[in-house]
This record gives structure tokens, sequence and C-alpha cells, in this order.
């Protein structure tokens, strides 16, 4: 499947479709510490070990982004779904974030999941060539309001990013880099390239113009960016050490044919992938060692 | 809900005809026309977020949705922007569209509609009243002069939000009568895990109205929920200007003379 060809909105909506749920009792920061492939493969959410729990989600968030159905009416069954199977949060936790059937807890669930999606989507068809080389730079500014902003220049400053002149919302000044940049994904909460960065972010992106790019001296005159290739249907594997034999075997189930779990890794059975990307890991991990010293 | 269409015709500001029919059908070109117009969706819902905010506080991110969930296609052989977000379209085009020119309930016999006088306002808003645990059906005049339910109100000490509420779609069918009709024998609120409900009791007060009951509901169009379409149109044509101006020449001399200079 080729990257540099431009993809339909629906499509790549439906390349988030055939994911699975994977379920986890990791916490959000064991989450963090896996690789962003597998997070962007499976619908994680940090705790949630019900199968049954983790499809629903699925499924109305496929209904949310194809328009057929609201948030709230999807968090509505959920909540629904949790009474049938009489889930009952951990003492002292009810009606905390950590209550899967509190509002915030689910509202959290679904607008991530929602959010995650169609920031995919718009990045995906953000990869065409021609789109690239019209703007091949973005800028991260604040384009929904929070009670509790977080300090994003700080974010980006730590990511290695520059300031540029120009109307912010930051007196620093506004945050600008080429697309398909490490930076994206250093910023991301997720290490995901494309928003939402963060747990109930309202930063976005929007295009530069390869004019502007030009202006603030980001790119060269005849500087191309490339399309990057993030292959969802690439085999990957993920650890999982908390992982107990039944929920292995639950695991597995879900999953569907061709998925194994060995040592604590699930993987897909095919081990001339695996290896292949553990080799890319290694190399990956020396270089960020090299870069580090 | 009819699709805006708008034709492009920029085949006669260039030199070369079949190069542009060429060009119009890339799939890059439809890539550069789609992404230029959801840019400038895109900006006007951000900016519509931060604009249109409830009576009780901020915005509900309905129309941070919207501009989360615009996208382009390319599947009709044109570039097509989508909206995904229920009720874009029911905003813009009003209920005229509609059947009868009114929104009506599709499962139910009455539409809600939150109270904005409400001391539990920011508790209603964007709820069902299922999800409360002990409204009272409030009975009265309605438009038409009969008298039937309009309102739902506060039971005792107030709404309680419950966490869990029946599912209609549990239970078995049973044969009941001499003609053996159907019926539907729902769960007992224990074998749905009722019993360890937990319920939170709103701010609202016994007897308020939290809920509107009405039969229909119009709304009037408003098209400022999209940019003016010619925004939309030259967003699109100065892209697709300026994809195709890469392959064909910015004039051409014939015998000495000047016979093109492509448009600015």
């Amino acid at each position: 499947m080729p990257f540099d060809t431009p993809i339909d909105f629906e499509e790549a909506l439906q390349r988030r479709q055939v994911r699975q749920f994977a379920p986890t009792d990791l916490s959000h920061a064991e989450l963090q510490a896996m690789g962003p492939k597998i997070r962007e493969r499976s619908l994680m959410m940090a705790r949630v070990v019900n199968v049954e729990f983790g499809e629903r989600v699925r499924e109305l968030t496929i209904k949310i982004i194809q328009g057929d159905l609201t948030a709230s009416v999807a968090r509505r069954r959920l909540s629904e779904l949790l009474g049938q199977m009489n889930y009952m949060p951990e003492e002292g936790k009810a009606r905390t974030i950590q209550d899967l059937r509190s509002d915030v807890r689910l509202n959290l669930i679904i607008r991530m999941q929602v959010g995650l999606m169609f920031g995919y989507g718009q990045w995906r068809q953000g990869q065409a060539q021609s789109v690239l080389d019209a703007y091949p730079c973005q800028e991260l500014f604040r384009a929904y309001p929070r009670k509790e902003p977080r300090d994003w220049p700080a974010r980006w400053v730590a990511a290695g990013g520059m300031f540029f002149e120009g109307s912010s919302a930051y007196p620093e000044g506004r945050m600008i880099a080429m697309k398909n940049t490490n930076i994206w994904t250093a910023i991301s909460a997720f290490g995901l390239p494309y928003p939402p960065f963060d747990f109930n972010s309202g930063m976005d992106i929007r295009d530069i113009s390869r004019e502007e790019s030009i202006r603030l001296g980001i790119i060269r005159e005849h500087e191309v960016t490339h399309p990057q290739a993030r292959d969802f249907e690439e085999d990957t594997r993920m650890g999982v050490k908390k992982l107990s034999e039944e929920m292995e075997k639950v695991l597995i189930e879900t999953m569907g044919e061709g998925w194994e779990v060995e040592d604590g890794i699930l993987f897909k059975a095919n081990e001339d992938k695996i290896q292949q990307m553990r080799n890319s890991q290694l190399i990956t991990n020396l270089l960020e060692e090299y870069a580090t010293a | 809900m009819p699709p805006l269409k708008q034709t492009l015709d920029i085949t006669g500001g260039f030199a070369n005809p079949a190069q542009i029919e060429k060009d119009l059908q890339s799939p890059e070109m439809l890539a550069r026309v789609g992404n230029a117009v959801v840019m400038v969706l895109k900006s006007h819902f951000i900016a519509l977020n931060a604009q249109r905010t409830h009576g009780f506080g901020g915005s509900d991110g309905y129309y941070e949705g919207a501009a989360r969930g615009t996208g382009y296609t390319t599947d009709l052989g044109y570039p097509a922007v989508v909206v995904n977000q229920i009720g874009i379209a029911l905003r813009y085009y009003g209920t005229e569209i509609l059947p009868g020119g009114k929104l009506r309930p599709k499962n139910a016999k009455y539409l809600s509609i939150p109270n904005s006088f409400s001391s539990a306002l920011s508790q209603v808003y964007g709820r069902s009243p299922t999800e409360f645990g002990n409204l009272h059906v409030v009975f009265g005049r309605r438009k038409d002069g009969t008298i039937g339910p309009i309102a739902l109100a506060g039971g005792e000490g107030g709404a309680h939000r419950q966490n869990h509420v029946l599912d209609p779609n549990l239970g078995t069918y049973e044969k009941v009568g001499e003609k053996g009709k159907k019926v539907r024998v729902p769960l007992s609120l224990a074998e749905q895990g009722m019993a360890k409900n937990v319920h939170k009791k709103t701010k609202s007060s016994e007897g308020e109205i939290l809920f509107w009951l009405v039969k229909e509901v119009y709304q009037a169009p408003d098209a400022t929920v999209l940019p003016p379409i010619e925004r939309l149109v030259n967003a699109g044509r100065e892209a697709a200007v300026d994809y195709i101006a890469q392959t064909t020449p910015a004039s051409i001399v014939e015998n000495g003379q000047l016979t093109y200079t492509r448009p600015l």
C-alpha cells in the first residue's frame, strides 16, 4: 500500500475501524512506555480489561465518526452496558475519573477515541504529495478553549521546537515545524503525530503554506516534504507483563486468528516480520542512545 | 440531507485543454482541492466553537467535533468535503427540508427540550430524560388547545441522575391473552444490576421543570453554520489553479507574438 497517494477520509477512518480492542490493566504511564504502533492498532483504555466493554466502545466510536450517533447517546449506552455487567468501581473511587461509569470517564473515553480516529483521518489525507508540496509545515495552536490549559510552549521547547513571529495566543510566538518531523510525535502524550496530543487537549494544527514556510526560514526554496509511511497493517507486537493466563486466552480470542502470546508478548505469528521490527527497534534505540550521549 | 454542489470552470484559463482534462482527473489534484476546502471549513468551525456557547458556561464542543470531523472524499470523482458531525446539515438547512417541515421523534412520542430556565440546566443539557430516575410528567394545555403531557419535572428532593438505566432491548417475549399477543417481559431491576445503582442528586428542586415535551420542533435555517459558499469555491479554485499551473506554461509566444498569458 503506497503512502504518498491521496486517500479518502472515509477510507482513512476505515483503517481505524479494523483495529481490534486490546484489553489491558496497564496504567496510562505503562501504556505510554509501549510502542505507538500498537496503540494505534488497538483501542486501549487504561485499566479497562473487559473485552465486551472495549468492543462496545469500538462499535459506538465507529457509529459516531460515521455520523450515525451522538456522543451523549454513546455515553448512555456504555453506561447501560456497565449496569448490565454489574460494574462497580474500586472502593473510594466512585464518581472519580477512575470510576468507569462516571460521566467524566465515559466522556473522556469517547472523546479520545473519536478524536484519535479523526486525527488520523486528517493526518492521512494530508500525506498526499500535492498537499505536502503546497503546505510543507504546520502550526500547533490553541483551537479550543480549556479550563486548565497545559503549558504547550514548554513542551514544545522540550521537544526541540522553535518559535516564530506572527499572531499567536502565546507570548513565546508561533509553534511551527515541518510536517513529518519527529517533533510532532515528541509533543504527543501518545507518541502519535496528530491531534489530540494529550487527554482532553484543545490544541490543533493548521497548514502553513510553502511561501510562508520559506519566508520564516523553516524550509529552503526547493526543499520537499516527503509523505510519511505509517503502516498500520504491519505485524506488530505488544508487551503485556501483567497478562494473566485467563486474559491471554481472552486476548487471543479477541484479536482473532494468527495472534499468539509468548513470554507476555502478544504478537501476530509472522516471525520474519517480528524479527525485522525487533532489529529496527534495536537500531532506533541505539541511535537514540548515541544522540543522547 | 441534500449536498451543496458547486462547479469550478477553470479549463478556459489554460493554454492546453487536453492537459487540463488529464490534470482534473489526477487524484493529487483532487486531494489538493479537497484539502483547501477542508482548511476553510475547519477554520470556520473553530471560530464558531469560540463564539457559540451555552447560556450557563463555555462551549459544549459541538463545533470542535465538526472541525475535527471534517475531511474530503474523492469517491465521486470530484473532491467532496464531508463533515462527520450529526446535526450540521439540520442547522444549515433548518427543519424545512424534513418531511412536513418539522423535526419529529422517531422512536418516542415526544421530543424533550431542556428547560433553559432550570437551575440544573448544566446537568440536564445533552442528556436524555431516561438518565434521570425520578421525573414526574406535568400535564397542561398544549399549543393546539388539548390537554396532555407538557413537561417533565423533578421528583421528591429534586431530580436524581441514575448511572444505569434499564435496557429496553433486554427481556423475553411471551404470549398473553386470548389472542396470544406477544408482549415483552423486561428483566427485573436486580437482573440488570440496578440494585447496585448509585443515584446522584441534581441541583433541581422538587417540581422544577427540567424538560419541555413537544411533538415537533421547527428550526430556522442558519446559513452562518458554513462559511459563504463563494469562500469555499474560491479556496477550491485557487488550489486547482495552483496545482495545474505547475504543469502548464505561464505564457506562449508564437511567431514572435505573445498568444497566451496565464491569468492570475
